[in-house]
């Protein structure tokens, strides 16, 4: 067992590392008794010569698939940023799911945070598996969650939805959260992710942190919308437009995040899906849906941003006519910045132009946004499926070129 | 159609409300609400409407309201269209007001400097009128710089007027607005909202009201006070009304007695002009202690909502036995410090303080034993004390229960240990204690006091508003729970009202100053409650 005590500066995010022990174990008996002794370890000096084992705080169990070390570091300084003021005990999981012998190991640790003047520690159990079964990898993770929290898993990369080591973790959770943005696969995923949640054998709800991102998007259109001369019309939208970033001209990006935009509108606003979609020569996504009668075109295109995260919403259009009445509404963020402008015309007159906040989310506060509810988000449902229901419009070829 | 002509007064009130989930629970969702809401985090978003803020350049109109108002843009809780008009004596321009509240928010923000594109939205709709309330013809220009501006920027005739003025003034404005016909509810929703005091006794605070009930109806009132806004306070009812394991010990049979502490480790700041009118019992004790007391001591209400919150508190109000016996007051004292060291600086004595008279008589701290008579709270006191110069900042409840029936222990094991408390934290670090009996390892049988501790920032993520911040945006719902309703004010008072007038007129004055800055308050505030064999905790 090795222990060993550091300190870093805070960077006003991340709270300040005080302390950083580690243990290592092969059994899960092996790893209660390694955590027993961390928490000996790491009880505050003052504490311990009180006889006082170190405050564990936890809010909730968070097992993290991760399928490759580059997703297990991603989510390990996800963990970091969230510990501070959200704890939660951690399992992370490193597996390949390919068939062959049984091998598990784990290592376990913690670490101890000063966050705002309050010492806050926490502790992560690291577990690397191969060749392991669905039942097997349950019946490891079940022992070490701790009772009576919930338990959110979050399975980075795309989830096999069907693989009995995704199924076996998800019946153990409160909620499975993925990421649609970091989908390999994203139009072929999340055609399955419409279809899983459809599937009454495992109810378990589902949250996307890439739905989370677009919640300021879709919080500030909403709010556009108030007005009863804009939301009157909403049943009446002829056109949309979802802009993507892309990293060079002529470059392909997910288009995950572009379809969860266009399937939350569509759910909401009742549109039917219609035929596939075309491709334009600039590359752009164009699908005909049936809104109230009328056909209704939704373009999904690519939009240069350098410094954006490949796929993110750029900018997004949408006009509406009925009668004698028309609006026309516009956001878009240049880049990364965390600020949009809107403009909102009424009936051909000048645009009503506004300058709104539109926060770039970190992993963490997507994560923490997901652990703070615990019920179904219906609306994400109704999104992603309709979303699944658009990507299997678009053609087979849509998920080529990346990465 | 512009959005700026759209006849926004066509539609009711509740029309806007309809889009906040909170509402269409209530009612069937209906077929013109804005189907883009649903599912949405933030659920409470206020309509189009002009705040007019009256006093728009004192202080706290600087230091708190813009900012509150400028983060519930930054947070899309309040629309483009939402305008602010600042009224005061001082001449400024529009840009100078403007101007000047942005230094407001540079500084005195919870999320920091204004960001520059959002900031220059916001003020957009921010204007200044300068005028003295004396003169009526102020709210004639008032009422049609209104009507322009709802025409020129949609804010849909829906009106808020925010009385952060000295209460001497506040009769005029009242009056002003009645008569200018600002008070009228026809095209929109006319709210107004006032700042403490309100009143300095049972006499003025009923004029007062009546004052303001000669102009508004009650529902149009909102009586600030910024406590009930905190996360804590709010926190107070979660849990006793969402938790089933407080409430049945919640009474006589298991809790001793609760102590309720507000210290501040600050003088008066150079307000000496101000608190020589008021004193710690009318500043503080009166309307923020008692606000803490009455949500700990209250009947769960069938509703949390504005009357089913406020029926309850005032019943507690009622329900507390006189301060005063035959004219004579008793389970009240009073203390004034002297000088002494505070968080390590040497402090002046109160009457040492500028704009303070130097045989002041005002009491700079109160501790005060209520009594609740009813069948919940027979017996069991609750003792109340704030006061200034303390040794620290902290707020905090404490209920205190009863010791175990019986303790099998040999009495050495429980030398230690001290019967449950819950300690319930305001500020700083907001969050709560339980206080068990546990055993200390060994082979010895010896059992200690241990913390169980829960603080809100290592549980939730995010940032808790600042309690402006939700006040205003409930005053903008509609939504009066967090506000003072005119009875509670009233009763308020009421039972102070003994001892404020005692203090007032009696011939033998206090033996001021008689704790030390720095200390916890008088010897006799320690007498109060040692009488009764229990001890004030030190927090």
């Amino acid at each position: 067992m090795t222990t060993s005590q550091t300190a870093i500066s805070s960077d006003g995010r991340e709270p300040a590392l005080e302390g950083f022990w580690q243990a290592e174990a092969s059994d899960v008996p092996g790893i209660e008794k390694a955590l027993t002794t961390l928490r000996k370890q790491y009880a505050s000096p003052a504490a311990a010569r009180e006889g006082q084992a170190g405050t564990r705080n936890s809010v909730a169990n968070l097992v993290i698939y991760a399928g490759s070390e580059d997703d297990a570091a991603r989510a390990t300084a996800a963990m970091t940023e969230l510990a501070g003021r959200h704890p939660s005990r951690t399992i992370l999981l490193i597996a390949d799911l390919a068939p062959g012998s049984p091998d598990v190991n784990a290592s376990v640790s913690a670490s101890c945070r000063l966050a705002s003047g309050r010492r806050i520690c926490y502790e992560e159990i690291r577990l690397r598996a191969a060749g392991a079964s669905g039942p097997h990898l349950r019946s490891i993770v079940d022992p070490l969650l701790i009772s009576d929290l919930p338990v959110f898993l979050w399975w980075t990369g795309d989830p096999p939805f069907r693989h009995d080591a995704f199924l076996a973790l998800a019946r153990l959770s409160s909620r499975v959260l993925i990421d649609s943005g970091s989908f390999r696969t994203p139009a072929a995923t999340l055609q399955r992710l419409g279809r899983f949640m459809e599937d009454d054998a495992i109810d378990v709800p589902v949250g996307d942190l890439n739905w989370n991102r677009l919640a300021p998007w879709r919080e500030v259109l909403a709010q556009l919308c108030d007005p009863p001369a804009v939301s009157e019309l909403l049943p009446h939208l002829r056109r949309l437009r979802i802009e993507r970033a892309v990293g060079a001209e002529g470059g392909v990006a997910p288009v995950a995040q572009s379809l969860l935009l266009a399937g939350w509108l569509a759910s909401r606003l009742d549109w039917e899906p219609g035929r596939a979609a075309e491709q334009t020569f600039s590359g752009a996504y164009r699908l005909r849906l049936r809104s109230g009668g009328r056909d209704l075109v939704v373009e999904l295109r690519g939009r240069l941003a350098a410094s954006a995260r490949p796929g993110e919403v750029q900018a997004l259009a949408l006009e509406a006519d009925e009668d004698q009445h028309r609006i026309a509404l516009e956001m878009s963020r240049p880049g990364e910045q965390e600020q949009a402008a809107t403009s909102v015309s009424i009936d051909g007159a000048a645009p009503a132009e506004r300058s709104v906040r539109l926060p770039v989310l970190s992993d963490a506060e997507l994560l923490g946004d997901e652990i703070d509810r615990l019920d179904a988000d219906r609306v994400f449902e109704d999104a992603a499926e309709m979303a699944g229901r658009l990507a299997a419009l678009l053609p087979a070829n849509a998920d080529e070129g990346l990465a | 159609m512009g959005f700026a002509s759209f006849p926004y007064f066509l539609f009711p009130r509740s029309y806007f409300l309809v889009m906040t989930t909170r509402t269409a629970e209530r009612r069937p969702r209906q077929p013109r609400a804005n189907p883009l809401r649903e599912g949405q985090q933030r659920q409470r978003t206020a309509p189009p409407a002009t705040m007019v803020i009256f006093g728009a350049s004192g202080d706290l109109t600087k230091r708190k309201l813009v900012p509150a108002l400028y983060n519930l843009a930054l947070e899309h809780a309040i629309p483009g269209e939402f305008t602010v008009v600042g009224v005061s004596r001082s001449a400024m321009s529009d840009a100078q007001f403007r101007d000047a509240m942005r230094e407001g928010v540079d500084e005195f923000s919870r999320t920091g400097k204004a960001k520059p594109a959002v900031w220059d939205g916001f003020a957009q709709g921010m204007y200044y009128i300068p005028g003295n309330t004396k003169d009526p013809d102020t709210f004639h220009k008032l009422k049609a710089e209104l009507d322009k501006l709802d025409k020129q920027r949609g804010a849909s005739g829906n009106r808020i007027f925010y009385l952060s003025t000295p209460p001497g003034i506040f009769g005029e404005i009242i009056e002003g607005l009645g008569v200018s016909g600002l008070n009228k509810q026809d095209q929109g929703f006319s709210r107004i909202i006032i700042e403490k005091p309100f009143g300095r006794d049972y006499e003025t605070a009923r004029a007062l009201n009546e004052e303001i009930a000669g102009c508004f109806d009650e529902s149009q009132v909102y009586r600030i006070d910024h406590y009930l806004g905190k996360e804590t306070v709010q926190n107070l009812m979660v849990l006793r009304f969402a938790n089933g394991i407080f409430e049945p010990v919640w009474n006589r049979r298991y809790i001793d007695h609760v102590q309720v502490t507000v210290a501040e480790s600050i003088g008066i700041e150079g307000r000496g002009g101000y608190y020589e009118t008021s004193g710690a019992l009318r500043d503080m004790l009166q309307n923020h202690l008692m606000q803490l007391m009455t949500l700990v001591a209250m009947e769960p209400p069938a509703r949390i909502d504005a009357d089913g919150v406020r029926d309850e508190k005032v019943k507690v109000l009622r329900s507390i036995r006189p301060l005063c016996n035959g004219g004579k007051v008793g389970n009240v004292v009073r203390g004034q410090y002297g000088p002494g060291w505070v968080e390590g600086k040497e402090a002046e004595g109160y009457r040492e303080e500028q704009g303070v008279s130097s045989s002041s008589s005002v009491e700079t701290y109160v501790a005060a034993k209520l009594s609740v008579d009813n069948w919940r709270w027979a017996d069991v006191p609750f003792y109340l004390r704030t006061g200034k110069r303390l040794p620290r900042r902290v707020s905090e409840i404490a209920v205190q229960f009863k010791q175990a029936p019986h303790l099998a222990f040999a009495s050495q094991a429980v030398t230690q240990f001290r019967p449950n408390v819950l300690a319930l934290r305001i500020q700083p670090d907001e969050g709560m204690s339980l206080t068990i009996g546990a055993k200390v390892p060994g082979s010895q049988m010896q059992i200690r006091s241990v913390n169980m501790d829960f603080a809100y920032g290592a549980s939730f993520l995010t940032d808790p508003p600042e309690a402006y911040e939700r006040l205003l945006l409930d005053c903008m719902l509609g939504d009066q729970t967090l506000f003072k309703r005119r009875d509670e004010v009233e009763e308020g008072w009421k039972m102070f009202d003994c001892a404020l007038d005692a203090w007032e007129h009696e011939e033998e004055k206090p033996n001021f100053p008689n704790y030390e800055a720095g200390t916890w308050g008088p010897r006799d505030a320690d007498r109060l409650i040692e009488r009764d064999g229990r001890r004030w905790r030190t927090p």
